[in-house]
């Protein structure tokens, strides 16, 4: 543990922690009582501050952790966080600002008010709602994993065998983060992403010009990896015939293996947009053209990204030591901790804990409009007003917080990311509804549901399946598509089976004459833009900040 | 859609697609050389995608922006110039 790095790292912290705090006060609103505000930060972002929210909120600090784990494991497949990203932004320009006008045109703040309303079915948002809030809990719990284990490389753990002792500056973390989300709602990570992305750009860009000419510069980082993965391919020849290890490389040479990068790639750019904190950055924007202006500007942090996953390479070539048995995780912070002098190791330790709390805080609030509006006023309490929902939302935040920080402590870390995984497969299946819903109401609202109940069961039963050399069941996102040898992400698998499920039903049940329930939006609804009639342009605020 | 701005949305479509598509060809590019500062071909090759796929997205942007004000004007309904 370094004296210098901590006091960096602890100034950094509580320069969020104050920011976090007054973020209330930053384009004041008239009442904080109300989902609008608490919950969509007013509705009234532009495109520079919904840059620095989605961008925060997208790229995650276990992001920052896992990805680059990947490659610093010899996974072929690893880089394909690039690809995904890539995707993700047409896909983003393609349908959210249809979601953003029928959204701000009826009041909708969660895709599961959306479902709701278009469906005429409380069911089915339910459903959706039930699977974004199951998605979203590992989510933030993985947050939580990615701080660990840069209070770990850091030192700030102490070796005390009493779980609340050992994990004590984790638990002040979040407390903390729990207390200015509670009190500013959305604004606080708008505000903190400021700080978050700032540092992250910084570290990164220092991290992939300093370390890599520390090292004899990327030609030589390449060859030692190469070099390091045939020789563990050729020491561990029979262990891989056998399929008690896995071969290591740099990239997929053979088709098998592109079929899955291509297919995690595919997957995951078509699930994040049904993960419900995405949407809440992208609804806490002022118009349509923010969206889109966002989906060619985002990009910027695409590279970011792939510059970042490399460093698992240099890791790698560093001889960077994560622990026996190897924990993966441990390479990127210990990669700064062992490169970096001691101050910017502090600065590159609070970014990432600052990543993880900036996607943490949007997570929860999400994961609290969801129960508010689809579970507690759509059931519990019909006739709830403005003032109630946003009480309810803010404890459930809490809630929250607190239960993704007992499931990691509690219980253990693969939990944790083997619910994510699931969580990646769960989402997708939330697709048809809401993307297809956005273009058609031709699918039959029964049918949505069976399908989504075919994908769910589907998927997670094939997950539970796939062993790996280290675990027995969930032992990764791949598995043969039906009929084939090819491995495949399972998600997409669950998703064509869910579509195929909704478009056989459809017709057949309304044959039948089965009771489609009424269509609330109409299809002027979807192209409305801000200053519309019924759109409003800021709910209110009496600072413009731009 | 009024059929002035039909062929601009289709536009729109295939400039998405473009941005899109080319990563998903992984067998065309996963392959080592040519390698270009000490990166080889499959990495390099995916870097260089991330701007090209902002460019069609950002031709795509100005595309359909002209072409979502064509729409509201044959409509008669106000657009306005959105902020920053």
């Amino acid at each position: 543990m370094s004296a210098v790095a901590v006091s960096v790292f602890a100034f950094l912290f509580l320069l969020v922690t104050i920011l976090g705090f007054s973020a209330a006060r930053w384009r004041r609103a008239k009442s904080m009582d109300n989902l609008d505000e608490w919950g969509l930060g007013g509705r009234g972002f532009g495109t520079f501050v919904a840059w620095f929210l989605i961008g925060g909120d997208l790229y995650t600090a276990y992001t920052f952790i896992a990805v680059p784990a990947t490659l610093f494991a010899g996974s072929a497949v690893g880089f394909f966080a690039v690809p995904y990203t890539i995707l993700v932004y047409p896909i983003i320009f393609a349908f959210l600002p249809k979601l953003w006008s029928v959204s701000h045109k009826h009041g909708f703040v969660t895709p599961a008010d959306f479902v709701t309303g278009r469906y005429g079915s409380k069911s089915l948002g339910l459903v959706v709602a039930l699977t974004g809030l199951l998605a979203t809990m590992p989510y933030i719990a993985l947050q939580l994993v990615g701080m660990e284990v840069v209070l770990e490389v850091m030192g700030l753990q102490s070796d005390s065998s009493n779980w609340f002792i050992r994990d004590l500056p984790l638990f002040i973390a979040f407390a903390v983060l729990a207390a200015y989300t509670y009190s500013s709602g959305l604004r606080a990570p708008a505000l903190i992403a400021f700080v978050k992305d700032s540092l992250i750009y910084i570290v990164i860009i220092v991290a992939i010009i300093y370390i890599p000419s520390q090292l004899g510069g990327w030609g030589n980082i390449f060859d030692a990896v190469q070099n390091g993965f045939d020789t563990f391919n050729s020491e561990n020849a029979d262990a891989i015939a056998a399929g008690d290890a896995a071969p290591k490389a740099l990239f997929p040479a053979a088709a098998a293996g592109q079929w899955a990068y291509a297919s995690l790639a595919l997957g995951s750019a078509l699930a994040l947009f049904m993960y419900p904190h995405s949407i809440t950055g992208v609804l806490s924007t002022r118009s349509r053209t923010v969206i889109r202006r966002n989906a060619a500007l985002l990009p910027a942090y695409s590279f970011l990204l792939g510059l970042l996953a490399l460093l698992g390479f240099v890791a790698l070539a560093a001889g960077v030591m994560v622990g026996d048995p190897p924990n993966p995780q441990l390479a990127i912070p210990q990669l700064f901790e062992d490169q970096f002098p001691a101050w910017f190791a502090g600065v590159a330790y609070a970014a990432v804990i600052i990543g993880a709390l900036v996607p943490a805080a949007i997570m929860s609030i999400a994961a609290a409009n969801l129960w508010t509006r689809n579970i507690y006023k759509a059931y519990l309490k019909p006739d709830a007003t403005p003032q109630d929902e946003a009480r309810q939302a803010k404890i459930v935040s809490l809630i929250v917080k607190f239960g993704a920080l007992l499931f990691v402590l509690a219980l253990s870390k693969s939990y944790a990311i083997n619910l994510q995984l699931l969580g990646g497969v769960w989402i997708l299946q939330t697709l048809p509804a809401i993307v297809v819903g956005l273009y058609t109401r031709w699918f039959h609202r029964w049918a949505v549901l069976a399908g989504w109940a075919v994908g769910m069961a589907y998927g997670t039963i094939v997950a539970y399946g796939v062993s790996s050399p280290t675990q027995e069941h969930f032992g990764g996102p791949l598995a043969p598509f039906p009929g084939t040898e090819t491995p495949i992400y399972i998600a997409l698998t669950a998703f064509l089976l869910n579509l195929i499920v909704v478009v056989v039903l459809t017709p057949i049940l309304r044959a039948l004459n089965v009771p489609d329930g009424e269509d609330a939006t109409s299809p002027e609804d979807y192209s409305v833009d801000a200053g519309d009639e019924g759109v409003v342009e800021e709910l209110s605020s009496t600072t413009e900040v731009r | 859609m009024p059929s002035s701005s039909k062929g601009s949305w289709i536009l729109v479509g295939v400039l998405l697609v473009a941005a899109a598509a080319p990563c998903l060809a992984v067998p065309l590019y996963a392959k080592e050389a040519p390698t270009l500062a000490g990166f080889p071909f499959y990495f390099w090759f995916q870097l260089v995608l991330i701007p090209c796929s902002v460019l069609f997205t950002t031709i795509a942007y100005f595309v359909a922006k002209a072409a979502f004000r064509r729409d509201r004007d044959a409509a008669g309904r106000p657009w306005k110039e959105a902020g920053q």
